[in-house]
């Protein structure tokens, strides 16, 4: 398994599901499939409300068994920490990769946490984030936001990933645009 | 490095690999090369032998796929996932999916194929995850180690060589490792001030100072140099070469030994090489090249042999008439035997021995007189 991870904005616009949820059980492996299964209690659901529906807020999220495979494995035993996890609906279950965006909802940004509960959406139609892992990077449109971060700190949690989401500014146009609290 | 849980290896150390299907991204050619090259890294480490087949079962399929394949774990666009494979065992065991949705490259304007493959046919051989960022089994796709740094860390060769063990010995053939060889002492410490080059090269903006059967890699993200056999990025080419000069405008290097010459790319060998150095024009009583620089402003190369140089117009991709001319005649204070050179920020600087002589080429003067080994920030 390779993975590219995403800007918190593309995690967002391009999963089919984003919720904020705590693992609460023990993993089980199903050898047919070889998936593995989360057990998880859904605090807040920020996307996917037509499919996930007026559900009950004890989950299972599924994810290859193998790390060869892209599975995810979840190294907190916390049962009581809230953690943001993006995915994918397959076959109406949740299905995440160890490529996907899952992460403490304590370690996000407020920035991020405010993307994820409003903000990103607004790019999702239009705008998208474009990375660049080397250079020269080239735009292929006005409606990309150039990111940086992997270049310039070899890292996917850099200051676009951590403060910034791409958005509408005019029509045909999307640019960077801060989500921190401004300081009167 | 971690191995599968239950540690599942080949019991066979010949395996077959088929590519079932191809990237529209990539040329065909370039798929099987760099197919060929990611086995090759596994190989050199252990004992294991790989042959292609064209059709039905092999031991390792290569397949490219979008979204849902025929596997319990379907692909997701463009990003996250880029591929995924199998651990060795019969059946689907073994195997390696890349994802068709990812834009392909050979260079590292995309996902540069060669590294994941790379990655993706450890697994196959039966490698899990490493932790430790410089392993080629690292997780995540990082193109700072780019396609030119496909190579295996201690952490990647320790974990394979736990399964199968070292490559047989042979004694006339000695294994030569992928990590870099510590100088040998006294001879290649970079520190030493009677250092000297054999020849220097920009290549996209880092230099690279040839020695022997090595080089330094001077980027200007690291402090210190990195420093590697020849042969781990280019395979072909000869040691103690004689010249290099970059023409940036073409994106190649061009690398000379005796009356032969290679053209890289990157970390590719450019097809159709060596040629002779006769085909640029130069004389049969030319032998050899000690240095050559190329000119961007003037799209022109410089080759110095003895005391004498000649200029290459590289715009008609001839030699220009009215050479050879005297260095010491155009280029004053620069009289002794030259054993490299290359162009900086519009500087020329030669290097004799262990000094190096900064030229300004717009006042035809020396500018300053400095170590060879100046650029190492010893």
């Amino acid at each position: 398994c390779t993975c590219v991870p995403p800007h918190p904005q593309t995690a967002f616009c391009s999963s089919e599901f984003v919720i904020r949820a705590k693992f609460v059980g023990t993993s089980e492996v199903n050898q047919t499939t070889l998936q593995r299964r989360y057990e998880i209690k859904m605090t807040k659901m920020f996307k996917g409300f037509s499919a996930l529906g007026d559900a009950p807020d004890t989950w299972f999220v599924y994810t290859p068994a193998m790390e060869s495979l892209c599975g995810y494995f979840h190294r907190s035993e916390n049962r009581s920490e809230e953690f943001l996890i993006a995915g994918q609906l397959l076959d109406e279950k949740l299905y995440i990769t160890t490529c996907s965006f899952v992460a403490p909802w304590n370690s996000l940004s407020s920035a991020q946490r405010q993307g994820f509960t409003k903000t990103y959406a607004a790019g999702c139609g239009e705008c998208s984030v474009f990375p660049c892992s080397s250079i020269p990077c080239k735009l292929q449109s006005d409606t990309d936001c150039l990111w940086t971060d992997q270049l310039l700190t070899g890292s996917d949690k850099g200051f676009q990933s951590r403060y910034l989401a791409c958005l509408p500014r005019e029509p045909g146009l999307c640019t960077w645009q801060s989500l921190r609290p401004r300081t009167a | 490095f971690t191995t599968f849980p239950g540690m599942p290896k080949w019991s066979k150390t010949h395996l077959t690999y088929r590519i079932v299907n191809y990237t529209q991204d990539l040329p065909r050619d370039a798929v099987d090369s760099d197919v060929e090259k990611a086995l090759k890294i596994w190989e050199e480490v252990t004992p294991l032998t790989f042959s292609r087949i064209y059709e039905g079962e092999a031991d390792i399929m290569i397949t490219f796929a979008v979204r849902e394949h025929g596997d319990f774990f379907p692909f997701d666009g463009p990003g996250k996932v880029l591929a995924h494979a199998y651990p060795p065992g019969p059946g689907m065991n073994g195997d390696a999916h890349f994802d068709d949705d990812e834009h392909w490259t050979k260079d590292a304007s995309g996902i540069n194929f060669l590294l994941v493959a790379a990655h993706e046919l450890g697994h196959s051989l039966g490698l899990y995850h490493s932790t430790n960022t410089e392993a080629l089994m690292y997780p995540l796709y990082n193109t700072l180690k780019g396609p030119a740094r496909v190579r295996l860390s201690q952490d990647d060769v320790t974990g394979i060589q736990s399964l199968y063990g070292p490559p047989p010995a042979s004694p006339d053939s000695p294994v030569e490792p992928s990590e870099p060889e510590p100088p040998a002492p006294g001879t290649l410490a970079m520190c030493d001030p009677a250092l000297s080059f054999d020849a220097i090269s920009t290549l996209r903006g880092e230099i690279l100072f040839f020695k022997d059967r090595y080089f330094w890699r001077k980027t200007f993200r690291t402090l210190v140099p990195e420093f590697h056999p020849i042969s781990s990025f280019w395979p072909s080419l000869p040691s103690g070469i004689d010249a290099a000069y970059e023409v940036t405008s073409r994106d190649s290097v061009f690398i000379f030994k005796g009356n032969k010459f290679w053209a890289i790319r990157g970390n590719e060998e450019q097809a159709g090489y060596p040629r002779g150095i006769h085909t640029l024009g130069f004389p049969p009583t030319v032998r050899k090249i000690d240095a050559a620089i190329f000119d961007k402003e003037k799209q022109k190369t410089y080759f110095f042999v003895e005391d004498k140089y000649w200029r290459f117009d590289e715009k008609r991709q001839s030699m220009e008439p009215g050479y050879p001319k005297q260095i010491a005649e155009d280029f004053p204070g620069i009289d002794s035997k030259l054993d490299a050179a290359f162009e900086s920020f519009g500087f020329f600087y030669f290097f004799s021995g262990s000094s190096q002589f900064e030229f300004d080429p717009n006042a035809k003067k020396v500018t300053h007189v400095l170590k060879s080994n100046s650029w190492f920030n010893c």
